[in-house]
């Protein structure tokens, strides 16, 4: 397994890279002493699974679930499979960002103010003017495709 | 047979990979380039952070000034904005570099190994922060740990491994952000595939789409587009959001107990106690003040109350004499059932003890019969149903 050219492996080397490496490492060191100090409220087993779950949660489940994505795409017409590929992208990015407030998960009874709004209808609209940008930009590149085509002809 | 199966999967991958790496979006400019909002957007985060954390761990020789009074308002109500915006960012910049997480072989030295090491608590910390961060501000709490604590400490370690990380790549992506440099892509991508202007675009407009339906709950000019925010802040009790009701502290009997006192004590030459209505009759100042959550909502209010100064005079207490006032509430447990003023804060003739909000008694859920309200603190500091002033010399 090689690299491509362009993206030749090079060894970090250097006194800026060795002075940022122990003052990174003493940083993140001054972090840990921290958490620990703090434990009866960091909870370092919990932060830990968090922590840990967080990285795994994105390289081993969204990243892949985006290759997936577009593989599940790939057969789609060529005029439609940018925009539905990046509307589904946002789609997802806003629907999970704004999950825990369209689910409320937070709202208590004795604070009203707290989470007021509709969001999960605030969601279904943002989501219906993406889906609508993405209809158009289909449009757009279909009938640029066609016109191409028939100069070309 | 097995073994030449895997073989296959491996060389497979890696075919994807080289060709995915022969791309616009994951090549070294388009992550130099995220990698340079990002770190814009990280130092802010950890800036407005620390500020944020001095406020609530206050330290002697930083005093926290009262001046300018919306200076509060202004670094959270940026750092949550900038927490949501970093969300789009950081995922952008991961599908970006995601064919490097399977290079081959994966290090090719001792430096290189601690390098890619350095990115384990990167990846880990920077997701963490940016998930906690939006779970905390929707007020969801999935896990055991005390958010500020954990969403401190990992923000330090965070910062240490993008110091190393810099230290790794800066020739890399100053290569790459020059024009025609080792960054320009092996390959255009072809007509109707996505290029850089068309990935990075999309991040800007999630960017801006993220913001702009959740800034509303800082910026009165964003309000009529806040859609995702936790608040509104024109949503609430007198026109103003609540964060801890009356209720959830547990203190409706005592706050409306006939009994109540407010109590000046500590180091003071004679003890003052008053009254509810006796507090009413001392509220002549009026003040246009924010309240400004550590979550990053805001909302400027008008009170009325008794400047602390005034109370200390009346306790024979100069209060220009180097002193800190600890700030007692009538309710009984939790981590923000008191809070200090330094020396600074107490002299501010707009550090009251406010009695009534927007020209009417103080509600209830907003601390009657008195709460502090005080420039430049963030609201868990501006203590509700306040009983007693423990005056001590410094």
């Amino acid at each position: 397994m090689s690299e491509p050219t362009g993206a030749a492996p090079r060894n970090p080397s250097g006194p800026f890279f060795w002075t940022c490496l122990i003052t990174g490492a003493g940083i993140a060191g001054y972090g840990l002493a921290g958490a620990w100090a703090e434990r009866a409220d960091t909870h370092p087993a919990d932060l830990v699974f968090w922590l840990a779950g967080s990285g795994v949660a994105h390289d081993a489940l969204v990243a892949p679930a985006a290759v997936v994505a577009a593989l599940a795409t790939r057969r789609l017409p060529v005029s439609a499979r940018l925009p539905v590929r990046l509307g589904f992208a946002l789609s997802v990015l806003l629907t999970v960002v704004f999950w825990p407030v369209v689910q409320a998960w937070g709202r208590s009874p004795s604070v009203p103010s707290a989470l007021p709004l509709g969001y999960g209808r605030n969601l279904v609209v943002v989501l219906v003017c993406v889906w609508v940008a993405v209809g158009a930009a289909v449009m757009m590149r279909a009938v640029r495709a066609r016109r191409r085509g028939r100069a070309a002809r | 047979m097995k073994r030449s199966l895997v073989a296959d999967r491996l060389r497979a991958v890696a075919a994807a990979r080289d060709e995915a790496l022969r791309r616009p979006v994951h090549d070294a400019r388009t992550a130099s380039i995220l990698g340079v909002c990002l770190g814009v957007c990280f130092l802010v985060c950890f800036l407005t952070g620390l500020f944020s954390h001095l406020q609530q761990h206050p330290v002697g020789w930083l005093p926290i000034p009262p001046r300018p009074a919306s200076l509060y308002r202004i670094t959270q109500g940026l750092h949550v904005a900038t927490g949501f915006a970093t969300v789009p960012l950081l995922l952008g910049k991961l599908w970006s570099v995601y064919p490097r997480l399977f290079r081959w072989p994966p290090v090719t030295g001792a430096a290189h190994a601690i390098e890619r090491l350095m990115l384990v608590p990167l990846v880990c910390g920077s997701v963490f922060l940016l998930f906690s961060g939006v779970a905390n501000v929707s007020r969801w709490y999935p896990w055991r740990f005390y958010f500020p604590a954990a969403h401190y400490w990992v923000a330090w370690i965070t910062i240490g491994a993008l110091v190393a990380h810099i230290g790794a790549k800066a020739a890399v992506a100053r290569a790459a952000l020059v024009r025609g440099g080792a960054g320009a892509p092996a390959v255009a991508p072809a007509p109707g595939r996505l290029g850089r202007r068309g990935f990075l675009g999309v991040v800007a407009l999630a960017v801006g789409v993220v913001t702009v339906t959740t800034a509303g709950q800082a910026l009165p000019a964003l309000r009529p587009l806040t859609l995702f925010a936790q608040r509104r802040p024109d949503i609430g009790t007198q026109g103003v959001p609540v964060n801890r009701s009356a209720v959830q502290a547990g203190v409706v009997d005592l706050a409306g107990d006939p009994g109540y006192r407010l109590r000046v004590t500590g180091a003071v030459s004679r003890p003052v106690e008053l009254t509810a209505s006796d507090l009413d009759r001392l509220a002549r100042r009026e003040a246009e003040l924010p309240i400004a959550c550590v979550e990053g909502w805001s909302a400027s209010a008008r009170w009325r109350g008794v400047p602390v100064a005034d109370l200390l005079i009346e306790a024979g207490v100069d209060p220009d004499d180097g002193i800190t006032v600890r700030v007692e509430s009538l309710q009984a447990t939790g981590r923000y059932r008191a809070s200090e003023l330094n020396h600074l804060q107490v002299r501010d003739p707009d550090t009251l003890l406010a009695v009534a909000l927007n020209g009417a008694q103080l509600d209830l859920d907003h601390g009657y019969p008195c709460r502090l309200i005080g420039p430049n603190r963030a609201g868990v500091l501006q203590t509700k149903w306040v009983h007693e002033l423990v005056v001590s010399r410094t």
